[in-house]
């Protein structure tokens, strides 16, 4: 059943896109490290700040990118809400797919709490921190109860309390985590559940598969399961969020944000600490939360749904953006959707002045776990009997993909060593930590 | 000539600072890290290099910082919150693998914030047979019939809760002997059991989440290192009585050393780590394989387990293997300014004042097959692991607030007014970590210098001692404390 990944290219993911919504452009899923242009280092020194200055308007493509696809999975649900069909809910899953593509290169922004602890900007107006802002939009993992019906339990979540308050921004703000920080009540996954449903397929082919007719009017007497208004509203209004979110974190990290006090963008450029910053968050993406939180628990586990797309079966998308995420903070660049490049000054720049043999070090570690992950998603996309992530998860640990991916864990912690001597180079306090909390 | 620049180094040493153990910056040996910002607890073991041993670190953070979801979720190793609970995830009392604080509450006004601690509950009216079994260690205590051996303020859906709680303080001043007085602000307990009365004769004990930093060491210090330091009747006659706790432990099955906890109620950092997946979030493990429900509590008893994904416990024994590393593991931060002449002058008033008595600065830990990174390693933690008399004001209280007889046993050997020596390492950082945090077991003490004023039963002579110093050595004492 392994079916050869060779002929899996990018665009052949876009072009089933593009037919499902037009709203997307062929160089959508690329990446900017993709190309080996992007992977060279400066020939002239580099500084710190420029590459703080860099790194901002990196940030500010990623969210601007989110936003904007977010807001076109809003359209998406709206013309699906409109008129239910299998057409425009497939629709929306696609804008779905879409919008997480930029959104899991920006999470390598997340690990900021050390910058911006002491800095109380939200009393300045703005966000206090990538970490608190995401628990509102990437919460994982969620109790799907907690929203709707599950498998056993027809009557369960908010949705099905018939003469709960209504579903407003305010409502789903106060019930996230109401009775349990996993009663997630809002962002990315609450949409995905409600787009997909409980995946009831194990470690078989399929994720979720939820009805369209779940999102029929109820006086349209097409209503497939109870309380069908009440799940339209939590849909549409759960995306208004999500959309409002993306918004906000976005403006913080325009060039107007980075000359204002107060802002997440300001702060950085102002942070003594940056550099240390951007390789803490480095690493603890690429040796902890994604080899470990996000691989190897799942690999290791013998829990098919110990992943985050878990409704979806889109983990391999996921996974697969996360790692750009970080090539993109150390080669210094991003691939806006629109195929707009972004680069300059960059961490990869910094490391080769001072020591080119680490940089190579790095370098090729990135491309041999590039491979890998890239397989994992080309696998994840093939046209004919894919491979998804809960798949892999199911597969014995010689089955080919199965060791990719436990391939990919081991070289993506093994940077832990690399990431050792950079930080005996830069004369900079440890790396070493775990993750700060998802 | 490397003997002659040895020599002339020793000799320089000698000189310049007799005395001064030049590798006690490295509070936790080669496992130390060098971090002091937010996230300086949350680092793995310095020398741990292997990439296996690495996962299994970040495995266990993975399940101690992500919430617990309610059973029957879809990812089924990580649900079976409840029936009853105090926090979903471990690190949500932990904050970033640090210590909690009480509750913030303005003048006349009662705190409700629970977030990072909670009240254990036992009963003081026992049978013999009762009160033998505790003292020899073979049982904790018998729990309040209301509300157990300790008060979950948190149900999921559906599920009655046990009771409520808040605090209050009442503020007090003590003045040092130049004049300057430091404000002290002393708790107030409001609890009250929801569906039925929290027994008269119930001690409750308030327990701020400890850090996390440096357990692993703690765990292989050798016994008679630990033992050899008690003074359980004071022969020495030097007002400090040490005493060991002594548990059941379950792997064993026999009566132990008590090292972890406030009271130094576990043996082992497994034990303690499934007491409070099973005590502060509702998940049972291997080790307590039975939901605390209570017999009065008929809906508790009836909620679904999270055991459905074919593990007969809601956190399966790998999962709890995992966090039991993690929690070993995670090292202690690097001391920033040890030899200033500041520091070493507060480190010498410290020991003048006998703080070291209790807070023992250094031992050589074991060897572990199981943990070789922590084996054989000089430490620098600062305790004794023994418990000591903390004096009336911070002895454990009944349902009303007033502080019970001290003499009472609360947890296996331990009594209502005695406290096991908490570890000092890393203290200096606990309000960069998490701004909120505060110290003592219940919380009470806003900063350090407030928890050595509180200091008092065997500690009174030091603590009295403190309130004679000069501002310059008030100001050097701390600037110890805060480069732990």
């Amino acid at each position: 059943m392994k079916k050869s990944t060779k002929t899996f290219k990018k665009t052949t993911l876009i072009l089933v896109l593009a037919s499902a919504t037009s709203l997307i452009t062929n160089s959508a899923f690329a990446s900017f490290a993709d190309d080996k242009a992007h992977r060279q280092t400066a020939s002239s020194a580099v500084t710190t700040e420029q590459i703080k200055i860099n790194y901002v308007k990196i940030a500010y493509a990623a969210y601007s990118d989110s936003y904007s696809t977010v807001q076109t999975l809003q359209k998406n649900i709206s013309a699906f809400l409109t008129s239910p069909s299998q057409l425009t809910l497939d629709n929306a899953k696609e804008a779905y797919k879409l919008a997480r593509v930029p959104y899991q290169q920006s999470e390598i922004m997340r690990w900021d709490t050390d910058i911006t602890i002491n800095s109380d900007l939200a009393k300045q107006g703005g966000l206090s921190s990538v970490d608190d802002w995401e628990g509102q939009v990437n919460a994982w993992p969620l109790n799907e109860q907690a929203i709707d019906y599950v498998k056993g339990n027809q009557t369960s979540g908010i949705i099905n309390q018939k003469k709960g308050e209504k579903i407003t921004i305010d409502y789903l703000i106060k019930q996230n985590g109401v009775g349990g920080e996993a009663n997630v009540t809002t962002g990315f996954h609450a949409i995905e559940f409600l787009l997909w449903g409980q995946d009831l397929n194990g470690t078989n082919p399929g994720a979720g598969e939820r009805s369209f007719n779940d999102f029929q009017t109820d006086k349209s007497g097409a209503c497939s399961a109870s309380n069908c208004d009440r799940r339209r509203d939590f849909l549409a209004v759960s995306t208004q969020l999500l959309v409002n979110d993306l918004q906000a974190m976005s403006q913080e990290w325009s060039a107007k944000a980075a000359q204002t006090a107060g802002t997440l963008a300001n702060n950085f450029l102002n942070s003594e600490d940056a550099i240390r910053y951007i390789l803490f968050a480095m690493k603890s993406m690429a040796t902890d939360e994604l080899a470990s939180a996000r691989m190897n628990e799942g690999l290791v586990g013998k829990d098919v749904e110990q992943e985050h797309d878990c409704f979806s079966d889109l983990s391999h998308v996921a996974i697969y953006y996360n790692f750009q995420g970080i090539r993109n903070a150390f080669y210094g660049g991003y691939q806006s959707i629109d195929g707009k490049i972004i680069e300059g000054a960059s961490i990869a720049d910094l490391i080769n002045q001072k020591n080119p043999a680490l940089f190579q070090e790095f370098d090729n570690a990135f491309n041999s776990i590039e491979k890998k992950m890239f397989t994992i998603l080309a696998v994840g996309e093939q046209s004919e009997n894919p491979i998804r992530f809960d798949q892999i998860i199911g597969q014995n640990d010689e089955d080919k993909e199965k060791k990719v991916a436990l391939d990919a864990v081991y070289e993506l912690v093994s940077l832990s060593t690399s990431f050792d001597k950079l930080e005996a180079i830069l004369s900079i306090e440890a790396l070493t930590i775990s993750g700060d909390g998802d | 000539m490397i003997k002659q620049i040895l020599f002339i180094a020793l000799l320089t040493h000698s000189i310049t600072s007799f005395a001064v153990d030049r590798q006690q910056h490295l509070s936790g040996g080669d496992t130390t890290v060098n971090r002091h910002h937010a996230s300086a607890y949350s680092a793995h073991s310095a020398n741990i290099k292997s990439v296996q041993n690495i996962l299994r670190f970040n495995g266990g953070n993975k399940f101690f910082e992500e919430p617990w979801a309610e059973s029957v979720g879809s990812v089924s190793s990580q649900d079976g919150l409840g029936p009853l609970f105090n926090n979903n995830a471990c690190q949500n009392c932990h904050v970033r693998d640090g210590r909690g604080h009480s509750s913030e509450a303005l003048n006349n006004q009662q705190g409700s914030d629970f977030s990072t601690m909670l009240l254990r509950a036992s009963k003081s009216e026992l049978s013999d047979t009762q009160k033998t079994a505790i003292s020899l260690g073979l049982q904790a205590n018998v729990g309040d019939s209301c509300i157990g051996g300790q008060l979950q303020h948190k149900a999921i859906f559906g599920i009655k809760k046990e009771a409520s709680q808040a605090v209050s303080y009442r503020y007090l001043y003590v003045s040092f002997s130049d004049g300057e007085k430091v404000q002290l602000r002393e708790p107030i307990w409001h609890v009250k059991g929801i569906s039925c009365e929290i027994d008269d004769d119930t001690v409750l004990s308030a327990r701020v989440a400890p850090p996390m930093i440096g357990l692993g060491l703690l765990a292989l210090i050798d016994e008679q290192d630990i033992l050899q330091q008690e003074d359980i009747n004071d022969e020495n006659n030097d007002g400090i009585s040490g005493k060991a706790n002594k548990v059941w432990s379950i792997a064993t099955q026999s009566v132990t050393l008590g090292r972890f906890g406030w009271k130094a109620g576990q043996p082992t950092l497994r034990q303690q780590t499934a007491g409070a997946f099973l005590g502060d979030m509702g998940l049972t493990t291997d080790f307590f394989p039975t939901e605390n429900c209570l017999a009065h509590q008929l809906d508790c008893k009836a909620s679904p387990s999270g055991n459905s994904d074919g593990v007969n416990y809601e956190v399966s024994s790998v999962i709890l293997d995992k966090v039991t590393f993690y929690a070993h593991h995670l090292a202690v931060p690097a001391r920033r300014n040890a030899y200033s002449r500041q520091v070493l002058n507060g480190q010498k008033i410290f020991n003048d004042l006998g703080c070291q008595q209790c807070h023992t600065q250094s031992y050589t830990t074991g060897k572990s097959e199981t943990f070789p990174e922590l084996s054989n390693q000089k430490i620098y933690p600062y305790t004794d692991m023994l418990l000591h008399d903390m004096g009336t004001s911070l002895t454990d209280f009944d349902k009303y607030s007033n502080t019970v007889n001290g003499d009472i046993p609360v947890e296996f050997l331990a009594l209502a007014k005695e406290w096991r020596t908490p570890p000092l390492w890393g203290i200096g950082l606990a309000q960069t970590v998490d701004p909120n945090a505060t110290f003592l077991h219940d919380g009470r003490a806003r900063t350090l210098l407030e928890a050595v004023l509180w200091h008092a039963g065997e500690a009174l002579p030091s603590q009295q001692k403190v309130l004679t110093l000069s501002k310059k050595q008030r100001i050097e004492l701390l600037a110890f404390l805060a480069d732990l």
